[in-house]
C-alpha cells in the first residue's frame, strides 16, 4: 500500500523585483524548486531523497506536510488527495505525518521547558491520548529516545546537538505517526553521534511499524537507511529506483557523477584521483533548455540540449530521465 | 633525513572562560615534513582548529599558550616578534584556508583588489617586474576559475561557493607558501564541488611542493588526500601513524570506534556506536582521557595517563594496551 503518493508536484517561488529591477523594465523572477516530482512511499519503507542543495529536497518535503503552499500536482496519503480531504481527515493526516526539522536548534522554542515542547503535539491535537496518560507517554518516549526523565525539566540550550536531535525525533514521535519527514537528520553531528541518531531511527521503525522520507545530502547515510533512493537535480527527479541498485548501477550520469564524487573512505594503499564534475548547478531561475543537467554532462548529445527527458520507467522498479542512459 | 618543516613540541593551550580553564590541546607533539600532507581528524571540540590557529599565532584573547614550542623552518616562532612574524610569515610562508568560504572575503571589496593586495604585499618577490594584474589572472586560471580577467572586477556575494574556495586558494598559493593549513576547506561545500576542490588541492600540492595540514572531521576526505594521519581527542593526539595504517590497522581503541561508525554498504549491521559523550575540556577525567568510553579500558588507564608508544609499522600511539585493539573485530 503506498503511504504517500505525489503526483507531478510543483513548486515556483517568486522573487519580488526591486525598485531598480522596475526602471531597468526587469519583472519578477520565477525560481522554479521542484518541478514535476512523483513518486511513491510504500508502508515500511524509507525513501530518500538525495542531491545537492539547492536542487528542492527540502521544498519537496515541505510541500508533502503542507506546511508551503503548492504550485500544482496532488499529494495523496493512504489513496486521498490531501485538497480533497475533509477537515477531520486532513487533521488525521497532520497527527499521522510527523516531522524532524533539519534545524534542530531553532525548531526547539527556547523559552520552554523540553517537558513543554513535547507535550504541545497534545495541545494541537486534542483527544488523542487522555489527559491523564499525556505524562507517561511523553516520559515513554523520552526513555526511548535515550534521554532520562531530569531532561524535561531543562531548556533546549542545555542539550548537546545530539541530545537536541534526540528531543526532536521525541517530539515526532508523540502522536504516534505513521509517516516522518526525516531533513538531514545527522547533519551537523560528530561521527558517533550521527550514528548513534541512525540506529535509533533505525530501532524505532521497526518497533512502531514507520515509514520515512529521509531527506539528506550524506550519500553514505543513505546507502545504508533507505530501501528506495530518488536523485533529484534541479528541481527534479532525474532517477529512482532501489538504492542498492542505483548505487551499484546508476543509470542517470548525474547519479553517477554523485556516487562517484562521494570520498570514499578506502583501504587501499596509493591515493586514487577523484574523478569530478564539472562546473556548478545552474541557476534555478534560469534552467538550461532540455535536459537540465546537459551543460554538465558528459555523455551530451544534441539532443539533450532541446528536449526535456522525462522520467521513464526502464522496468525493475527504475525510473529515470535521461535520453541516453547508462 | 630531511629537515622537518614545523616541529611542535609540547604545546599546551588554555582557554579561560568565566573563571573556567579549558584544556583546549595538551602535550601535542607533531612533525611536518617537505611536502607532506597532514590529515588531522577529530571530533568537535577536539582542538584541531586551535591547532591550526596557534600555528598562524591568531588565537584568540582568551587563549593562551602554556607551554611547548612551535618550530617552523628551525625558528621557535611563539617567540617571534609580532611585526616579523606578521611581515614574513603569516599569509606568506604559512596561509591559512578558512572552513566557512562565505565569511572570509570581504564582501565591500572586489575580489580582484583582495587578491591583488595579497601579491602586492606577500608575494612581490615571486612576481617582480611582472604586472599585477596579470599575475592575480594568472593564479586564479590556474585555479579553474574561468573568464578570471572579468571575475576580478566582481564582488565575492557575486562568486558561488566552490568559487569563493577557489579564490581563497589562489590567495593560499600566490605567495608559495611553504606551508598551508587548511581548516575544513570543503565542509560547507556539496560533494560535487567538494570533489572539484580536493581534486584541485592534489593538483597543487605536486605542483608547488607545500606542506599542508588538513583539518578534517571528514574521514572519507583524510583517506583520500593525506600521507600521514593525526587522530585529536580531548585535545591530544592519540594516534599518529600514515593513511594505511590507520585505516587498516588503527592501534588506539577511538581510532578503531571512529571507524567503525562509518556507515557501510550492509544495511543489516548496526552501526557502531562510541558510548558516552566527548569529556568536558575544564573537567577532564583522570587518566587517559578516552577510558570512560573505552572497551578496553583496565584499572591502569584510570589512574595514569599514557604517553606515546612507538609502533612497529612507524607510527605512534598513547594507549597502554594497543596490542590488544583489533582484537574484537
Amino acid at each position: 500500500m503506498n503511504i504517500i503518493e505525489v503526483r507531478d508536484l510543483k513548486k515556483y517561488f517568486y522573487k519580488k523585483s526591486g525598485v531598480l529591477h522596475k526602471v531597468f523594465g526587469v519583472g519578477p523572477q520565477v525560481i522554479q524548486a521542484v518541478s514535476k516530482v512523483s513518486f511513491n512511499i510504500e508502508k515500511g519503507n524509507t525513501m530518500a531523497l538525495v542531491g545537492e542543495s539547492g536542487c528542492g529536497k527540502t521544498t519537496v518535503a515541505r510541500l508533502i506536510l503542507n506546511l508551503i503552499e503548492k504550485e500544482a500536482g496532488q499529494i495523496y496519503f493512504k489513496g486521498k488527495a490531501l485538497d480533497e480531504m475533509s477537515e477531520e481527515e486532513y487533521n488525521d493526516y497532520r497527527e499521522n505525518a510527523a516531522f524532524i526539522a533539519q534545524d534542530f536548534r531553532s525548531s526547539l522554542n527556547p523559552r520552554k521547558l523540553v517537558g513543554e515542547i513535547l507535550a504541545e503535539p497534545f495541545r494541537i491535537h486534542p483527544g488523542v491520548i487522555d489527559k491523564e496518560r499525556e505524562e507517561a507517554r511523553i516520559k515513554k518516549m523520552v526513555d526511548l529516545v535515550g534521554l532520562n526523565e531530569e531532561a524535561l525539566l531543562k531548556f533546549p540550550h542545555e542539550f548537546s546537538g545530539g541530545q537536541a536531535r534526540r528531543i526532536g525525533v521525541a517530539r515526532a514521535l508523540m502522536l504516534n505517526p505513521e509517516f516522518i519527514v526525516c531533513d538531514e537528520p545527522t547533519s551537523g553531528l560528530d561521527l558517533s553521534i550521527s550514528a548513534a541518531i541512525i540506529n535509533l531511527m533505525k530501532e524505532l521503525k521497526e518497533e512502531f511499524d514507520l515509514t520515512y522520507l529521509w531527506i539528506s545530502h550524506n550519500l553514505n547515510v543513505v546507502r545504508y537507511i533507505s530501501d528506495y533512493v530518488g536523485v533529484m537535480y534541479l528541481g527534479r527527479i532525474i532517477e529512482i529506483g532501489k538504492t542498492k541498485e542505483v548505487f551499484n548501477d546508476p543509470s542517470h550520469p548525474y547519479s553517477e557523477a554523485l556516487i562517484e564524487s562521494v570520498p570514499s573512505f578506502s583501504k587501499e594503499k596509493k591515493k586514487i584521483k577523484i574523478k569530478t564534475l564539472e562546473g556548478e548547478v545552474p541557476s534555478p531561475i534560469d534552467p538550461p533548455p532540455g535536459c537540465p543537467f546537459h551543460p554538465r554532462c558528459k555523455y551530451s548529445q544534441a539532443k539533450c540540449k532541446e528536449v526535456v527527458p522525462i522520467l521513464e520507467n526502464k522496468g525493475n522498479n527504475r525510473e529515470v530521465a535521461c535520453h541516453f542512459p547508462l | 633525513m630531511a629537515e622537518n618543516l614545523l616541529e611542535i613540541e609540547k604545546l599546551k593551550i588554555i582557554y579561560k572562560r568565566r573563571e573556567k580553564r579549558f584544556l583546549a590541546l595538551d602535550c601535542v607533539n607533531l612533525d611536518l615534513k617537505e611536502g607532506e600532507v597532514l590529515g588531522v581528524v577529530g571530533e568537535s571540540g577536539s582542538g584541531k582548529s586551535t591547532l591550526g590557529l596557534s600555528i598562524m599565532r591568531l588565537l584568540p584573547p582568551q587563549a593562551r599558550i602554556k607551554n611547548g614550542e612551535i618550530f617552523f623552518k628551525g625558528k621557535n616562532i611563539c617567540k617571534i616578534n609580532e611585526k616579523k612574524f606578521n611581515r614574513e610569515m603569516r599569509g606568506k610562508e604559512i596561509t591559512y584556508i578558512p572552513q566557512n568560504p562565505q565569511s572570509s572575503l570581504n564582501p565591500v571589496f572586489k575580489v580582484g583588489r583582495q587578491l591583488k593586495d595579497i601579491i602586492k604585499y606577500r608575494a612581490q618577490e615571486n612576481f617582480q617586474g611582472q604586472d599585477i594584474n596579470k599575475a592575480a589572472v594568472e593564479i586564479m586560471t590556474k585555479m579553474g576559475i574561468a573568464d578570471a580577467e572579468k571575475r576580478l572586477d566582481e564582488y565575492p556575494h557575486q562568486f558561488s561557493g566552490g568559487m569563493k574556495q577557489r579564490v581563497l586558494l589562489s590567495m593560499a598559493f600566490v605567495t608559495n607558501p611553504a606551508l598551508l593549513i587548511a581548516d575544513e576547506p570543503t565542509t560547507a561545500l556539496d560533494v560535487t564541488v567538494e570533489a572539484q576542490i580536493l581534486g584541485l588541492l592534489a593538483d597543487l600540492i605536486k605542483e608547488y611542493q607545500s606542506s599542508i595540514i588538513y583539518i578534517t572531521h571528514d574521514l572519507g576526505v583524510v583517506s583520500e588526500i593525506a600521507d600521514r594521519v593525526a587522530v585529536f581527542y580531548a585535545g591530544r593526539v592519540i594516534e599518529l601513524n600514515n593513511r594505511y595504517n590507520i585505516f587498516n590497522n588503527p592501534k588506539h581503541p577511538y581510532t578503531e570506534a571512529l571507524i567503525n561508525c562509518l556507515p557501510g554498504d550492509k544495511q543489516s549491521e548496526k552501526l557502531n556506536v562510541i558510548p558516552g559523550e566527548i569529556p568536558d575540556l575544564s573537567d577532564l577525567p583522570g587518566g587517559c582521557n578516552f577510558h570512560p568510553r573505552c572497551k578496553y579500558a583496565k584499572e591502569r588507564c584510570r589512574n595514569e595517563k599514557p604517553e606515546f608508544f612507538e609502533l612497529e609499522n612507524g607510527g605512534r600511539t598513547a594507549c597502554f594496551y594497543h596490542e590488544e585493539v583489533g582484537r574484537y573485530q
